[in-house]
């Protein structure tokens, strides 16, 4: 295959305006928790689980918009840059689940297994830094 | 490893624009190549030679630090 075909066989990722509708979904679900708890609108304690993944579902969405659009213009050194990222993302993750119960005994609070949507969204949230740094620095 | 890329550019009256243009990548990129912060493959390198109509050894040399 081609180099320039490889590139452009980027199918993996969203066309760049999905970057937009990531954002809005972000705002969406940090909007959605301000109103849930400054408007008064009674969320049984029941349901209180089930709006919490809402929550995340719909933040990890958008974060995963994000991350995984194209660039304007996507080449090599872009493809190059998103895979150190991964990288980065992968090692700091590793650290974060290992680390993160020490910080919550240090700080005296209940050590809590993490979930699987804390994990997710910092590891979109690293990628998304570690990925505009590196851009930036290149 | 050094490049000639400005140099040979500066010749022919092109802007890095013009250069990512013919060869497919972002000026960034050839931004970034010419500061010697990203070392490009070795289709984009033969591309490069090929726009400016020399050789790849002419137009990059390896410095002792590549050899570490």
């Amino acid at each position: 295959m081609k180099q320039s075909q490889a590139i452009s066989n980027t199918a993996a990722f969203f066309p760049n305006y999905f970057k937009k509708i990531g954002l809005g979904l972000v705002i969406l679900a940090i909007a959605l928790v301000i109103s849930a708890k400054f408007i008064a609108f009674e969320i049984v304690e029941e349901q209180k689980d089930f709006y919490k993944i809402i929550f995340f579902n719909v933040l990890i969405l958008g974060l995963f918009f994000v991350a995984w659009a194209r660039d304007k213009f996507e080449d090599e050194m872009t493809m190059q840059i998103r895979m150190k990222a991964i990288g980065f993302t992968f090692m700091t993750s590793v650290f974060y689940i290992i680390f993160r119960p020490l910080v919550d005994l240090i700080l005296k609070e209940p050590v809590a297994q993490m979930s699987a949507h804390e994990l997710m969204m910092f590891m979109l949230f690293m990628y998304i830094i570690f990925y505009k740094l590196q851009k930036r620095s290149a | 490893m050094k490049n000639i890329i400005k140099v040979e550019r500066a010749k022919q009256n092109m802007t890095q624009q013009d250069l990512a243009e013919k060869i497919g990548v972002s000026r960034q990129t050839i931004n970034s190549i010419e500061s010697q912060k990203y070392i490009p493959s070795t289709v984009l390198s033969l591309k490069i030679a090929k726009v400016f109509n020399i050789k790849v050894e002419e137009l990059f040399e390896l410095e002792e630090d590549d050899f570490l």
